[in-house]
């Protein structure tokens, strides 16, 4: 069930065996499967309660309601823009809704070179395969391939780059190319539509409107969590729900901040960093033919020629196609004024595509004594000249699909003319706020170890210091799994989930 | 606000607050209510310092909307060249601003040929019927 809040008129107190903080990607995968183990859950989450019926698909509406606004969904120095879902169903709710394995190199190496038995690709299979059955994921069909990927797909394969055809969380997709303003006919196989639903009919109930403050603890035991409820206009009012076990399922850029702000041990002070971002950057390229990328499946196609070395597990970068309506778009385009509206005026002709960082570099989630977080991120010199490369190797691809001109992702209008002649791009620094740095996917910020002074989380999940508290989310991831991490936080979320379920005794008494 | 967009879009002539023109700062003001104190002070903050920065950063004896139309545009380049990162910020976030404010208007949708919402325009429906969201009290005896 999911709880009215309008109706709290007061301070909340409610108990539990499970308390999950956050309903995306992780926390609901963790809230259906011990529901529906018949334990008692309770799932809290800081954005409201939307359905299908009440997305819009404006810009203006949608952006406030469904994503993160706070203060450190944007890097300290500005560089780096964090997007990522708050409503109900998380970022699962906003996403392109690409559902993809890592390599298997680099679960692999979890397993081999990082002491985590259990996390290689093979013995994450039936996680995956489990998730995957309950999403619905299968790949997208020709048919549904929109013009905009068709161009990255085609000048790829004059290249000789590989390709792959993605695959997709959707049921009978409509192609309305809405998926970042949430689906408005239901046919996202998501958070919202599938696993809180499973969750909610076997007795778990979702808390929206409430940002946790704290998790508590007894001894060296995890006994609930406290939050505030948040409703604009509302009388305040605190919830305090007691648990035998707490989830930590708020994404890798809340997660650590709710365990910095409940002081909870920190003795390595690796809580909050190897925070991976993923950054992407985004490239245009100018056709003299109607792309029209807002209609359809946004990204549906994937460059995967570059994911590093074979055996290398960080290093390279995928090149996606991607599109913006018109909000973002003009915000996302590079230069002012006269020049930068014929740009914009050609908007049916723009095909946009993505440079995806597999970073080396990392950052931190850091929260200061009155609360405040601030998220620190830099790219290092490899990086830079990674996405220098990644920048070279789509205007390389724009060109070959026939494109007129590429545009480049700087403050100023910088285009490239001609295949070959990338002066525009070599004499060009990269430097913070210029190219702008967009991260979808951020991970890695309380990863999981086999050695506790190096990791925050066992590979189960379940933190080293807090007996019953478990992460749930890509914060737990120990590198960026290179894809986007919806499909793989899922699985290890399964997993975590199945670990509580087979030891409920050492949990539940 | 108003000046900055029309300069920063290139929409010379179509921001404003008459009937014909889209007010690039009214449309932002519903949204940047919604935003909490803090956002909403370092945001004032941002406009102020855009505003009066001209002296500092370009030698001008006229604030920003005091000054015609090169000017204008000059001391923008300013800010989107800059070797000051925050000054570079403070570029992408005020065109994030006026592009927020400006394309959210269907008058602005032509021009790029963009066809809008499927919503209201082509028959689709929802697949699902929401679950109900149920008072608090019914939740309290749930898990008593």
């Amino acid at each position: 069930m999911i709880l009215d809040t309008a109706t709290v008129d007061g301070d909340v107190k409610i108990t539990a065996e499970v308390c999950v903080i956050g309903s995306g990607a992780g926390g609901s995968v963790v809230a259906a499967a011990l529901a529906q183990a018949g334990r008692s859950v309770v799932v809290v989450e800081q954005g409201s309660y939307q359905t299908g019926r009440d997305f819009t698909q404006r810009e203006e509406e949608m952006y406030p309601r469904l994503y993160q606004g706070d203060e450190a969904q944007v890097a300290s120095d500005a560089a780096v823009l964090v997007c990522q879902g708050r409503t109900v169903g998380g970022s699962t709710v906003t996403s392109f809704c690409v559902c993809a394995r890592p390599p298997r190199r680099i679960l692999d190496n979890w397993q081999n070179k990082l002491g985590l038995p259990g996390a290689g690709a093979d013995a994450m299979t039936p996680h995956y395969q489990r998730v995957e059955q309950a999403i619905q994921v299968r790949e997208v069909a020709a048919e549904q391939v929109n013009k905009n990927n068709q161009v990255v797909e085609a000048g790829a394969g004059r290249l000789g780059f590989h390709t792959t055809r993605l695959a997709h969380n959707l049921v009978n997709c409509l192609g309305c190319g809405y998926c970042a303003l949430g689906c408005a006919y239901d046919r996202k196989a998501d958070a919202l539509t599938i696993q809180l639903r499973q969750a909610s009919q076997h007795g778990a109930v979702i808390v929206p409107d409430c940002r946790v403050e704290q998790v508590t603890t007894a001894g060296s035991r995890v006994s609930g969590v406290t939050g505030t409820f948040r409703r604009a206009g509302a009388a305040p009012a605190t919830l305090s729900v007691r648990a035998k076990v707490v989830v930590l399922a708020a994404g890798a850029i809340a997660s650590p901040q709710i365990w910095l702000r409940s002081r909870l041990p920190n003795t390595n002070r690796q809580v909050g960093r190897n925070l991976h971002l993923h950054p992407q950057v985004l490239v245009a390229g100018i056709f003299d033919e109607e792309i029209a990328g807002w209609r359809g499946i946004p990204q549906s196609v994937v460059v995967d020629q570059f994911l590093g070395e074979s055996n290398a597990t960080e290093g390279g970068f995928l090149l996606s196609p991607m599109f913006a309506h018109p909000v973002a778009m003009a915000a996302l385009l590079p230069g002012f004024g006269a020049d930068y509206r014929r740009l914009l005026d050609l908007y049916p002709r723009i095909g946009l595509a993505a440079v995806m960082l597999h970073d080396r570099s990392s950052g931190s989630v850091e929260v200061d004594g009155s609360g405040r977080a601030s998220v620190n991120y830099a790219l290092g010199d490899d990086d830079r000249a990674t996405l220098v490369d990644g920048i070279h190797r789509l205007a390389d691809v724009y060109f070959a699909a026939g494109a007129e001109r590429v545009v480049l992702p700087f403050n100023d209008l910088v285009e490239l003319t001609r295949r070959g002649d990338y002066r525009g791009l070599e004499e060009h620094s990269i430097r913070a706020n210029d190219p702008i740095l967009l991260s979808l996917h951020p991970q890695g910020s309380m990863r999981m170890g086999s050695n506790p002074q190096r990791s925050v989380v066992n590979g189960t999940g379940e933190a080293h210091s807090v007996r019953g508290l478990f992460v749930a989310d890509a914060s737990v991831f120990p590198s960026a799994v290179a894809v986007p991490p919806q499909l793989s936080v899922m699985a290890f979320a399964d997993r975590t989930a199945q670990y509580i379920e087979d030891n409920r005794g050492a949990y539940f008494g | 606000m108003n000046q900055a967009a029309e300069r920063l879009l290139g929409a010379e002539g179509q921001v404003g607050s008459q009937d014909e023109q889209i007010d690039v700062a009214a449309n932002l003001d519903a949204w940047l209510a919604t935003w909490d104190g803090t956002a909403q002070q370092q945001l004032r903050i941002m406009l102020r310092v855009f505003e009066h920065g001209t002296s500092l950063f370009d030698l001008q004896r006229k604030r920003f909307t005091r000054l015609g139309a090169a000017a204008k545009d000059q001391y923008l380049d300013g800010w989107m060249r800059s070797t000051m990162g925050a000054r570079r910020a403070v570029f992408r976030g005020l065109k994030a601003l006026s592009a927020s404010g400006f394309y959210q208007d269907p008058r602005s949708w032509e021009a790029l040929s963009y066809d809008g919402p499927w919503l209201g325009r082509i028959a689709a429906s929802p697949t699902l019927e929401p679950e109900a969201a149920v008072p608090l009290a019914a939740v309290v005896k749930h898990l008593s």
